[in-house]
């Protein structure tokens, strides 16, 4: 497990991404319960300081909240509110990135479209 | 307290090849022989038990009562004989669980694990002690009492074959009970004498680097040689002669009980091979240790080789 | 919040010239992981040993407020140690280890070490020598994790243990050990395999503290970032820890530089544990230990 974090981001950060992801492909609903910091921490083999540091953020961020004595749980809202997030994030930094990349290959955006409704065809 | 019985259950269960195994096996074969020599003495003229000069066939045919005290005094000593043999068996089991007992866990480094627990060198060492001063001898008496016990079933057996009754010619004669009782009562004796010994051998086991049975035996008889060298060469003139029985047997084989009888010039025992039996011989004879200062000395001097025992084992995690 | 050991200025010395320990120095506060991480000989077991009352050093040594030279037995009730895996007695049953543990210890928990081993193929009548290598590390961890004590320390715990027991280890320890109230001083040369566990990190090296830090901080501090051949002497002239080669670049790792002067020189990533400890190992001894 340890040799799938990334070399760029703070752990923290990426496991918070991973909570993020499961909320957004709906795995995680509103009012499911994170897993536990002791849970994660014995299957990523993370440190519970780390852990509870993502959680905190998401926490922060109102994606979820703690209760006392049950742990953390997912916010009603919670997926909308990342959704709105991810999709501003894919306008302004992936989006140009994919289209400067586009425009690097020589490649048209509605030659793109047309293949991919029609994947038999797909080089 | 609890800590401490732990501790003596840790070193039964780490030897109960010495301490359990060792004295059953070596009563069984002295069962085996001298039972087995009745049964197949009992074919012939030639053979079959001897007690003191009385043939034990011999019962079967009316005995007079001075013959039957006879016998009886040699039943109780071959009740003695197979404790003796247990003895010298106990002797080398418990020489070398001392030299091993603070040896094997630095060589094996099991002693990272003893010491990651919260029990001090002190009580490990003082369980050591007692172990082999009363822990193993107590385990042989019991064995040595069992075993005598089947013995004098197994001949009231052969005797009931024959229509007598076992209690004129087996339980009444001799006097087992005084015998277990001896052997007993020199279990306490033998430890008190025994205590330069088990300190010696324990701080050989826990300071030397290396083949602690050669230090243990080495040191004294290299001192002894020396000592009888120089009394050739007549300088401390009588040194050897006291060295080598008082200290050099004491320090090497003091646990062997009733050794402070053989040893010990000082002990005046009146004992009549004819009369005395093992209780009261026993009991005189503790009188004449306790009186001795040398028993004492060694004592004190025991009790200082354990405490650098102890001093060893906490100095030394490998 | 006492920290759990303070150690000031130890020192360990054998003859005139060898010294195990040389003014080592350092503070493990409660709730932590704390890696002690050095070369062979560089003065890790003897650290080790004189924090569990093993072996008597210079300098000041407190361990949960004791001093643990003079007050071992009272020290381990509140720590555990694992000397590596091969010390339980060969020939011990695993029955017999737990009565005596139970029989030694006040904060043994009997009920959860057999919890532990319900949970692994150990039969209790077993011997120790009869037992796989991975199987007595269970054993020992088992019993160690049944011990309520505030320090548990670990002493290359996974040496020569096959990946699934590794594993194990420290999800075992993780999930069901350790809480906000234990501490863990762990070495070892697996540096990989424990760098998110730990919170913190002991760089040590010739008996001295060369890096002491929480594992946040070595996180901002240090970057390594690929500089082609043009960028090198820019690279070079900003001080860098380090300087490798990988895949036809030069790879630089620097300590506290000025993000905005790294900025432009190359790819930048977090260095691992292990690439930091190399880099700091093969540098020039410093006189004194550098801190966060």
């Amino acid at each position: 497990m340890s040799s799938s974090w990334n070399d760029h981001t703070p752990i923290y950060i990426q496991l918070r991404q991973r909570v993020v992801a499961m909320i957004l492909d709906q795995s995680l609903q509103h009012g499911d319960a994170l897993p536990s910091v002791r849970q994660v921490s014995a299957e990523f083999q993370l440190n519970p300081i780390t852990v509870s540091k993502a959680y905190q953020q998401l926490a922060d961020e109102g994606i979820v909240e703690k209760r006392r004595g049950m742990g953390m749980y997912v916010l009603d809202g919670a997926r909308q509110t990342l959704l709105a997030r991810e999709r501003q994030r894919f306008l302004t930094e992936e989006w140009p990135a994919l289209t400067r990349r586009l425009a690097l290959l020589g490649f048209d955006l509605a030659e793109l479209i047309a293949r991919t409704t029609k994947p038999e065809e797909s080089a | 307290m609890n800590t401490f019985i732990t501790l003596l259950k840790r070193e039964y269960w780490e030897n109960r090849a010495g301490f359990l195994w060792t004295p059953i096996i070596v009563a069984a074969v002295f069962l085996v022989l001298t039972l087995g020599a009745l049964v197949l003495g009992s074919f012939g003229d030639n053979g079959g038990l001897t007690f003191n000069n009385i043939k034990f066939s011999a019962v079967l045919s009316n005995l007079g009562p001075e013959e039957l005290a006879d016998l009886g005094l040699g039943l109780d000593r071959a009740l003695a004989a197979g404790s003796a043999l247990l003895q010298v068996a106990l002797y080398f089991v418990v020489l070398f669980y001392l030299l091993a007992a603070l040896f094997d866990e630095r060589r094996d480094r099991s002693v990272l694990f003893w010491k990651s627990l919260p029990v001090s060198d002190t009580l490990t060492v003082l369980a050591k002690a007692a172990t082999a001063l009363l822990v193993a001898p107590l385990m042989a008496w019991a064995v040595s009492v069992a075993a005598g016990l089947v013995f004098l079933v197994g001949l009231s057996a052969y005797v009931l074959a024959f229509g007598l009754s076992p209690m004129t010619a087996v339980w009444g004669p001799g006097a087992p009970v005084e015998v277990f009782a001896a052997t007993l009562l020199s279990v306490p004796l033998s430890a008190v004498w025994a205590l330069p010994m088990v300190g010696w051998m324990l701080l050989c086991s826990a300071f030397v680097a290396n083949r602690p049975f050669w230090w243990a035996i080495g040191v004294p008889a290299l001192t002894g040689l020396m000592l009888t060298w120089l009394g050739v060469l007549n300088v401390f003139r009588g040194a050897a002669e006291f060295y080598w029985p008082q200290l050099f047997l004491r320090l090497v084989a003091g646990v062997v009980p009733g050794s402070w009888m053989w040893f010990d010039s000082q002990a005046s025992i009146d004992f009549d091979v004819t009369k005395d039996g093992a209780w009261s011989l026993l009991v005189q004879s503790a009188w004449a240790l306790m009186a001795n200062p040398s028993t004492w000395i060694g004592v004190v001097a025991g009790a200082i080789l354990i405490w650098a025992a102890i001093m060893a084992r906490r100095r030394r995690s490998e | 919040m006492t920290p759990v050991i303070s150690a000031s200025r130890l020192t360990k010395r054998y003859g005139k010239d060898t010294f195990a320990l040389r003014e080592a120095s350092f503070t493990v506060e409660s709730g932590r992981i704390v890696g002690l991480i050095g070369p062979n000989g560089a003065g890790k077991t003897t650290a080790l040993k004189a924090i569990l009352g093993l072996l008597p050093v210079e300098g000041e040594l407190r361990v949960l407020g004791m001093d643990p030279a003079a007050e071992r037995e009272r020290l381990m009730e509140q720590v555990s140690f694992i000397a590596d895996v091969a010390v339980l007695p060969r020939w011990i049953r695993v029955s017999e280890a737990i009565d005596y543990v139970e029989g030694v210890h006040p904060r043994f928990s009997r009920a959860k070490c057999q919890a532990f081993l319900a949970r692994t193929e150990i039969k209790p009548i077993r011997r120790v020598r009869e037992l796989s290598k991975g199987m007595v590390a269970q054993l020992h961890l088992a019993l160690v994790m049944a011990i309520d004590a505030r320090l548990l320390v670990l002493d290359e715990p996974t040496l020569g243990l096959d990946i699934l027991y590794r594993k194990q280890f420290y999800e075992s320890l993780l999930g069901d050990y350790f809480d906000a109230d234990k501490t863990i001083l762990v070495t070892t040369h697996q540096v990989e395999e424990i760098e998110h566990i730990l919170s913190d990190v002991l760089f040590i090296r010739d008996g001295r503290i060369v890096l002491d830090a929480t594992m946040d901080a070595i996180g901002e501090r240090f970057v390594e970032v690929m500089v082609g051949r043009e960028q090198r002497e820019a690279a070079i002239a900003l001080g860098p820890v380090n300087e490798r080669t990988a895949f036809g670049k030069h790879v630089f790792l620097f300590d506290a530089a000025d993000p905005s002067r790294l900025a432009g020189l190359g790819e930048q990533r977090r260095p691992g544990l292990a690439d930091i400890f190399v880099a700091t190992m093969s540098r020039p001894a410093a006189p004194a230990g550098a801190s966060a």
